[in-house]
């Protein structure tokens, strides 16, 4: 799944490029993530936890700059969790490209990220729609960072609620549960009282 | 007492008896494998693999947790277990790729079974599961089957003049078709529970299967167990389509853990891993390209299919693509055929046999192409259709079926005619009309029958044919009932345990009737062989002298028994005469060659340009099945089946992405038709018994899954002036089309 986010921040892109080499603060842009406070061996290892819903999947895994190309000020970041409790894992490689332009920096975030597990199984869309939402805050937060403004401290006990974000086709879902539901009850009203 | 009980001989093959079996199930009397409840059974959940395809490199099972019992991993199962064996169709190449138990040192699609969890409730084992830790090395999936480097079956056919004919052909018409992956999706997902007794070495295994004795078989290969020493106990199944022919790699493995840990293990699926774990039906694609002189004949057919088989081979997996290739000359009367079939091994699950298996493939490849060929020689689809139509039997193909029987005109004529009640075009939608015809491969190979009549009269019927939805309590009741000139309730039918039935083959291919029908009926002929030689003994007169009419034998001197005064006596060693075996009853084994059903569909549509939307307004199904013994269940067998047609036709598909996941593993994305989509129907028969069997009988448990889907793409390539879409018909993929259509 391979996803693409765009924005603008009025910083000179030589510190754009500095602050992106700081694991610990592009992770803190990460919705619902944390991490340890010092990585080894260039591996920095933290946790995620992103709520749908009713159900919260926590991943715990490691993060760490696979590559950086300071003449192209191009960056990537390679991403890999697995489910604390459960079979699924996650993995993303995060690429950032930056272009500099009248002492602001354009960042072009690419993600190609590889889900597994029930999480992958969420069904046709939601999962786009999901990994959209993290990376759509990630953006936000990497901005805000950038900006030097601290990332407000995360809502829902530290994990990443999206669904707000995917709340339309989890609605419609729920509705045509709902309505299985009432036709359930009401069948089984009518053999009750037979 | 079912409905038709007291109803006399000589009337029942043919009528519209209700099925005996519905009461128990309509009340939630009948008992299915889930509500089986051994005691001290533990239950199983199954760790899967989350890749498509990886090395294991470690599985850690957890050291404790509530309510644990045990982990089983490949390790632990070690040389008690082999792959699955796998069945070579006729001519073909099939590689060494039998399922593994459980994964070992690699997995190759997501939900293949990796550890076996054991607890003492199946939430337990489920949480159990979650805590077992399994690292993976992931590797490259190969998710497009004309992408895949490995093939696990190759056949090819090739007979008579093609490249003559070709050469000299006035036209040549070539098509890609193709019918994505479904599931089987039957309410009642897999199951089994495995027991051993270690004093007789006795292990007793209750499957929600087909039959008794192809699990058994399976089984005793994986296991190494001599067939004696399992038993194999079907109880009521909540349907198959063909999904339920092989066991599960999941029944070996808690097989193996109900012996090592001395207790019954019961394993019963949810949906998710049916969806993940179940063998999924079709995904396969088909090049036909034929060659036609003036007249629109075909000279010749050429097909190369490629079926997406997935990760390993289950043991019926090469079966329905050899059956699509055999049957690539269809309806039609044709010279010379060249046909190719590669089997891709891809990162899913297996694929294995569903309703129609491989029958609904190859109508779909060649009457689309017919279509095809009737609109590039500006003929009428029909009319095409009869200048090639078989007309006289036994006929033999040049792939090397030969087909039985059957009117094949007289199907599409009575199928035109139905489908005259569609209703009239509504003015603003693109309307297509489609005809699709086919012939299916049914019968084959023998089944068993025993039969006996108890002293008090009743007759128990031991059937190695088992029911999994069919009806078989009902029209094999009818059969018996009619033969013996008893009321059908005194019939009373037993399937589905391999220590009561006799050895058989089982139900698949529309071959119950026919097969299991015509068993019965040699049992139930050699007991009226009997007890009229004792009846002649009984009543003092020559045997050839005794007439068995109705129920009864006559001397023509006099004196009447019935059946059940025979039965009576045959029971008691002082009234037989010397050298007489104690007891009414018989054992028969009925083999036959293959037979061919066959039928033609109609099919009328309509596609809203705006939306794409796809209503189907009409279908009209006809079927050969030989001669009808029950035509209300004989019905209900079509009108299913054109249910489960329209759902590949509408909604129907397992979706993978590049990564190899299954992107539809419940039913909020894996849509199944529902009573609200369903057309007007007409269903319409034509019987051309069978010579090959004493009922006639041919079979049509498939037709309506396999003629429905032809007619429907036809009439959706008819309504979008010619353009082919492969099914399912989204509003999306048919808005674009009709676009097109348009622009042209």
């Amino acid at each position: 799944m391979k996803l693409t986010n765009e924005f603008e921040v009025a910083v000179p892109i030589e510190r754009t490029w500095e602050t992106l080499l700081d694991v610990p603060r592009v992770a803190r842009a990460l919705p619902g993530a944390t991490i340890e406070p010092e990585g080894e061996g260039g591996a920095w290892r933290g946790t995620m936890k992103v709520r749908l819903g009713p159900v919260t999947t926590e991943y715990a895994g490691t993060a760490r700059i696979q590559d950086a190309d300071e003449d192209d000020r191009v960056a990537s970041y390679r991403v890999e969790g697995r489910e604390l409790r459960g079979q699924g894992s996650a993995a993303a490689t995060i690429t950032t490209r930056l272009a500099g332009a009248d002492g602001a920096t354009r960042v072009v975030v690419e993600t190609d990220m590889q889900v597994t597990g029930r999480q992958a199984q969420l069904g046709r869309g939601l999962m786009e729609q999901l990994a959209g939402a993290i990376l759509d805050d990630f953006a936000a937060r990497l901005e805000q960072e950038l900006r030097g403004v601290a990332a407000p401290a995360d809502a829902g006990g530290g994990a990443l609620d999206v669904g707000a974000a995917v709340r339309g086709p989890l609605i419609e879902r729920a509705a045509l549960v709902g309505v299985g539901v009432l036709a359930g009850l009401a069948l089984g009203r009518l053999v009750w009282r037979r | 007492m079912g409905a038709g009980a007291g109803v006399r001989a000589a009337k029942l093959v043919g009528a519209p008896v209700v099925r005996r079996e519905d009461e128990r199930i309509l009340r939630g009397r009948a008992r299915y494998l889930d509500d089986i409840e051994l005691p001290r059974q533990a239950h199983a959940a199954f760790v899967r693999s989350v890749h498509a395809h990886a090395r294991l490199t470690a599985v850690r099972a957890p050291e404790t947790a509530e309510g644990l019992v045990a982990v089983f991993t490949a390790d632990e199962l070690g040389e008690r277990v082999r792959p699955f064996p796998v069945q070579a169709p006729d001519g073909a190449t099939v590689a060494d790729a039998g399922h593994p138990v459980l994964a070992g040192e690699e997995v190759r699609y997501a939900g293949q079974p990796i550890a076996l969890v054991l607890a003492e409730s199946r939430a337990l084992a489920e949480d159990a599961a979650e805590l077992v830790e399994v690292d993976y090395e992931p590797l490259d999936p190969v998710v497009d089957p004309r992408r895949a480097g490995e093939r696990l079956l190759e056949w090819s056919r090739s007979s008579g003049d093609v490249e003559g004919a070709f050469a000299r052909s006035a036209r040549v018409v070539r098509g890609r078709y193709a019918l994505p992956r479904l599931v089987a999706a039957p309410i009642e997902t897999r199951g089994a529970i495995a027991a051993h007794d270690p004093g007789t070495d006795r292990l007793t295994v209750w499957c929600s299967a087909q039959d008794p004795h192809r699990p058994l078989a399976q089984l005793s290969h994986i296991l190494g167990r001599a067939d004696d020493t399992i038993r194999v106990v079907v109880p009521e199944v909540g349907g198959a389509f063909g999904s339920k022919g092989v066991v599960g790699a999941e029944v070996p493995a808690i097989a193996v853990a109900a012996i090592d840990l001395g207790r019954p293990v019961k394993w019963a699926e949810d949906r998710l891993e049916n969806f993940q774990a179940a063998y999924q039906g079709r995904g396969m694609d088909g090049d036909v390209e034929l060659a036609l002189d003036r007249e629109g004949r075909i000279l010749a057919v050429r097909a190369r299919l490629l079926a997406d088989l997935g990760a390993y081979l289950y043991s019926t997996t090469a079966i329905p693509p050899h059956t699509a290739a055999m049957l690539m000359c269809g309806v039609y009367d044709i010279a010379a055929a060249e046909v190719e079939l590669v089997g891709a091994r891809t990162n899913k699950v297996p694929t294995g046999p569903y309703r129609g298996a491989g029958r609904p493939e190859a109508a779909y490849f060649l009457e689309r192409a017919v279509d095809d060929a009737a609109r590039a020689l500006g003929a009428d689809p029909v009319a095409l259709r009869r200048v090639n139509l078989v007309r006289s039997f036994p006929h033999d193909t040049p792939l090397g079926w030969t087909y039985d029987s059957g009117d094949y005109e007289r199907c599409l004529d009575v199928a035109l005619e139905l489908s005259a009640g569609a209703p009239p075009p509504s003015g603003s939608g693109l309307r297509g009309t489609g005809v699709g015809m086919y012939v299916e491969r049914a019968g084959g190979m023998w089944e068993s029958a025993e039969a006996t009549v108890e002293p008090s009269g009743r007759v128990v019927i031991r059937s190695s044919s088992s029911p999994h939805g069919q009806g078989h309590e009902t029209t094999f009741a009818q059969i018996a009932a009619d033969r013996l000139g008893v009321p059908i309730g005194d019939v009373v039918l037993r399937f589905g345990d391999s220590d009561v039935v006799p050895r058989g083959v089982g139900t698949f291919a529309s071959r119950s009737t026919a097969m299991g029908g015509s068993a019965i009926v040699l049992a139930l002929d050699r007991v009226i062989a009997r007890a009229r030689a004792l009846a002649a003994h009984l009543l003092g007169a020559d045997v050839d002298t005794v007439v068995w009419e109705d129920g009864h034998f006559t001397a023509r001197g006099g004196g009447t028994l019935s059946l059940g005064d025979v039965a009576a006596a045959a029971y008691q060693p002082e009234r037989l005469p010397a050298g007489t075996d104690v007891g009414l009853h018989a054992s028969a084994r009925f083999r036959s060659p293959l037979i061919f059903s066959s039928g033609a569909y109609a099919a009328t549509v309509e596609i809203d340009p705006d939306t794409g939307i796809l209503r189907v307004l009409h279908v009209a199904g006809v079927d050969d099945g030989g001669t009808i013994v029950n035509p209300l269940l004989a019905h209900g067998q079509v009108l299913g089946g054109i249910a489960q047609g329209l759902g590949e036709c509408l909604v129907e598909e397992a979706v993978h992405d590049e990564a190899g996941q299954l992107r539809t593993a419940s039913f909020a994305d894996y849509s199944l038709l529902t009573a609200a989509e369903m057309p007007a129907l007409a269903i319409g028969d034509v019987q051309t018994p069978s010579p090959y069997n004493p009922l006639g009988a041919k079979g049509l448990g498939e037709g309506g899954a396999i003629g429905s889907l032809p007619a429907l793409a036809n009439a959706v390539a008819d309504a979008l002036g010619g353009r082919h879409v492969d099914p399912p018909y989204s509003a999306e993929k048919l808005w674009l089309a009709s676009r097109e259509a348009a622009e042209r």
